[in-house]
């Protein structure tokens, strides 16, 4: 009998982390500290994971063009810091004039992927890939006025890193703070993060949800039943990329550097990982598989590298975490196939 | 040459197959039936060494080959004993001739011998050559270089066959109703062909829901029950009523439309489809009947109307011309279609039973719904749900746990109720279903037949039947539509005999 709450791959990893937390007792790292960075990486990655969701229950795969969306956000970004928004103007400026971008790409996103139905992740990846470019044009052209932005000699084309300090950097993350001796639960970020889950969540209770769920399971059906699958396609891939969006800014605000360019170029296998350690299928992802995949990765990503810097030669410290981590993860894909593949045998 | 010895099964402890005995004679026809559910697919799986059967822990008792008492563990091993299958649903290698298809794994190759075997070349003049006497031998002219994709149905089905006997090794074949998808002719030409196979020695297990074909082919027949052996008959003691009462414990009673329809008016026309450039005409409140042999374009007229097939042709609701692949307008007229291709259009496996059978409806059922005036964000109103689902479930008599359990779990039959069970939650003015009771067993047979009369009788529902099954659709329609390359050759009233009706079939009238 499979336990219906943690596959194999959740155990291992909570396993593996159980390791690293007695290993950093043992060589004295501040066990508190992490905590404190954990419960910010779990937020500030969670919206992205988050974001995700939509698109694999309504049958288009795993969002790998996720850059697009990314986007998105960094647009909206620069549009704040170049207005010289600070704070809470600054973040929400960034939010929404980030999701009514993403609303326009992700139509054209949708269009593209309609029309490839059942390779959505393959041309979604090509897709990421070629719009990065696209927009790196953008960031050498755009018409930006703050020298604060702009590259010091010749004063055109964006820098690839903006510093956030002067404007919104942390402000979510210092929000209602709560402090217990050494701990520091953010308490304001960790709402955002849940509200934003929570709202997927009820979503998917919804009428619109089924249909979603329905659309991914069998789409002649429905088509049949005189519901346009097009449209909720659209709407699915639409509401990813405005997440992805909104994920974007709720991530630089936490790292405080607003990263253009090459940026968002790699950030969207780190999210699929997540989801799919969470225990997400390729065609059904709930909220708790990526909140509990966001904490496994996230967590363990943290903790390998000071405990191996601590018990190891420095340089072992990235291989040996990316052997682990991503060996993981291609156990996860493994294990999810053999599993769709047990269920087909069960009539 | 076969016997089979105290052969039990479990899923889980849960008994599926419990103290099979039987013997399979060389050159013998045995017939298999039962109801869906009683076991005749996992008494083949066991000796065909299905996955399946393996995965879940093999089986129990002794199978023995000419008193050999043999393990099956794998399909290799079966293989080697001169098991075959034929299954219900077709594996073919689409892209591939019919030929490879048939020497698949087996073929001829020229250069043998040394550690290069598998690159060996393929005597692709010496396959053809065993193709087309493995075809021959089952009475077939197909073209043996014929990419088999294009193929319809039944030859497919011919090309199965022909595969497995190929094998020269076969001693015991396995049929899994292998006329399920054939019309009357083509299982006329399969039934005499089997007949040939048993006289060459080798031995038949044949399965089918067609008790008339079991009397005709078999020489023994066995009756499966809820996974037990009910009864065996030799030939001199087979009696339709008999097995038929064996296989369901009670007695059936046939569905049949007592009064006819008296005229209304006309709701829905196919425009230019009669042979002579006539309208197709639908009237108010009857059950009509579509027939042919297969491909003779009755699945143009409901699959093309709802999109799920190119073609189609010209058709009218109420005096408005209805488009091609607008589902919407069609269902929001009250227009709704149940397809033969159960798991491919009609149901989500995956899904509980209640998602399946309210899917689609909450528009003409807002009490489904909490929030009634934004339907897309309402949350359902599982109570209502609930209750609705269970009451369909009871009234169908779908055999489940409850409401949450998953459609793929459920037999043949009981999912072809569940999709009646959602065609009677929809509530549809005028209905098209086709092949309603294929593949299920005598008793859910009758009673999704009675439900679609009662569906015409009480609720004044508009209801067009596609049926390769002419005995059914005399039972039940007013009127009945054969159609012939294309065009509906004739329309009979529902009190015309079977004769006629299938003389039809081919083109041609009582003269």
């Amino acid at each position: 009998m499979r336990n219906k709450y943690l596959n194999p791959p959740q155990m291992i990893m909570f396993l593996y982390m159980g390791i690293l937390l007695i290993a950093a007792a043992a060589v004295d790292m501040n066990l508190v500290g992490l905590v404190n960075d954990a419960l910010i990486k779990w937020a500030m990655n969670g919206v992205i994971v988050l974001s995700l969701i939509p698109m694999i229950n309504v049958g288009a795969g795993r969002n790998f063009g996720m850059s697009i969306g990314l986007s998105a956000g960094l647009v909206g970004m620069i549009f704040a810091v170049n207005a010289r928004y600070t704070s809470w103007q600054g973040f929400f400026t960034s939010v929404f004039l980030g999701m009514a971008v993403a609303v326009a790409f992700g139509f054209v996103y949708a269009k593209i992927l309609n029309q490839l139905k059942l390779n959505e992740e393959i041309v979604g990846t090509f897709a990421g890939y070629s719009f990065i470019p696209i927009m790196n044009l953008f960031y050498t052209f755009a018409p930006v006025s703050n020298r604060q932005m702009l590259y010091p000699i010749g004063g055109q084309g964006l820098r690839p890193k903006v510093n956030l300090d002067n404007y919104f950097g942390q402000v979510l993350d210092h929000l209602w703070q709560i402090q217990i001796g050494q701990l520091v639960i953010p308490l304001g970020l960790l709402l955002f993060f849940f509200a934003i889950g929570g709202g997927l969540w009820l979503f998917s209770k919804t009428r619109t949800g089924m249909i979603f769920s329905a659309i991914a399971e069998n789409d002649r059906f429905v088509k049949l039943s005189g519901i346009r699958v097009n449209r909720y396609r659209t709407i699915g891939i639409v509401m990813s990329t405005v997440l992805a969006a909104v994920g974007v800014v709720v991530y630089t605000q936490s790292y405080g550097i607003l990263h253009l360019y090459d940026g968002p170029f790699m950030m969207s296998f780190p999210a699929v990982s997540a989801i799919v350690i969470g225990g997400a299928s390729p065609k059904k992802a709930t909220v708790a598989n990526a909140l509990i995949g966001t904490f496994l990765y996230q967590t363990t990503y943290l903790l390998s590298i000071p405990v191996a810097n601590a018990l190891l030669i420095p340089e072992m410290a990235e291989i040996l975490r990316t052997i682990v981590t991503s060996g993981i993860i291609l156990y996860a894909f493994i294990f999810e196939r053999k599993d769709t593949r047990n269920e087909a045998h069960q009539k | 040459m076969l016997e089979v010895r105290n052969l039990s099964k479990n899923f889980d402890g849960n008994y599926v197959l419990r103290g099979i005995h039987l013997k399979i004679d060389d050159g013998k026809v045995y017939g298999l039936i039962g109801a869906n559910g009683s076991g005749k697919s996992t008494f083949m799986n066991i000796l065909n060494g299905n996955d399946v059967i393996v995965r879940s822990g093999g089986y129990e008792g002794s199978v023995c080959i000419d008193g050999e008492e043999i393990k099956i563990g794998n399909h290799s091993q079966s293989a080697a004993h001169g098991i075959a299958m034929v299954h219900q649903e077709l594996a073919l290698f689409y892209g591939m001739t019919v030929t490879e298809n048939i020497k698949i794994n087996h073929e001829n190759v020229k250069f043998t011998g040394g550690p290069f075997t598998e690159f060996a070349c393929v005597d692709r003049k010496k396959n053809r050559e065993d193709a087309v006497a493995a075809l021959e031998r089952i009475g077939s002219e197909l073209n043996p270089d014929q990419v088999v994709d294009r193929l319809s149905l039944n030859q497919k089905q011919f090309v199965e066959l022909a595969r497995e006997l190929d094998n020269r090794r076969v001693r015991l074949l396995m049929l899994d109703e292998p006329t399920s998808s054939l019309n009357i002719t083509e299982t006329r030409g399969l039934l005499k062909c089997i007949r040939e196979i048993a006289d060459s020695g080798i031995s038949v297990l044949f399965v089918s829901h067609r008790l008339e074909e079991i009397m005709e082919v078999c020489d023994t027949v066995s009756v499966l029950r809820d996974g037990e052996l009910i009864s065996t008959y030799e030939k001199s003691e087979f009696d339709i009523r008999r097995f038929a009462d064996d296989m369901v414990g009670k007695e059936i009673v046939k569905a049949k439309k007592e009064k006819k329809h008296e005229d209304g008016p006309v709701v829905f026309q196919y425009k230019k489809i009669q042979s002579k450039g006539g309208d197709l005409d639908i009237k108010k409140g009857e059950i009509f009947g579509i027939t042919g042999l297969a491909g003779q374009g009755q699945d143009q007229l409901l699959d093309g109307l709802f999109d799920l097939k190119d073609g189609g042709c010209q058709a009218f609701y109420k005096d408005c011309e209805l488009r091609k692949g607008d589902n919407q307008a069609l269902i929001k007229n009250g227009i709704y279609y149940l397809s033969e291709d159960r798991a491919g259009t009609s149901l989500f496996l995956e899904s509980p039973i209640w998602k399946n059978m309210i899917f689609g409806t909450e528009e003409r059922h807002p009490e489904f719904l909490h929030l009634k005036s934004c339907p897309a964000l309402s949350f359902l109103n599982k109570k209502v749900i609930s209750a609705h689902v269970e009451k369909m479930i009871e009234t169908l008599n779908i055999v489940c746990r409850g409401p949450e359990q998953k459609v793929r779990e459920l037999s043949g039959g009981n999912q072809q109720k569940v999709c009646v069970g959602r065609a009677l939650t929809f509530r549809p003015e005028l209905l098209f279903i086709s092949e309603p009771t294929r593949g299920i067993d005598v008793y859910s047979k009758e009673l999704i037949l009675k439900w679609i009369l009662k569906m015409n009788q009480e609720y004044g529902t508009t209801i067009v039947v596609a049926s390769g099954e002419l005995e059914e659709l005399l039972r039940i329609c007013d009127r009945i539509a054969v159609m012939y390359q294309g065009q509906a050759f004739k329309i009979f009233e529902g009190n015309s005999g079977l004769e006629e009706l299938t003389l039809a079939l081919y083109g041609r009238e009582v003269s």
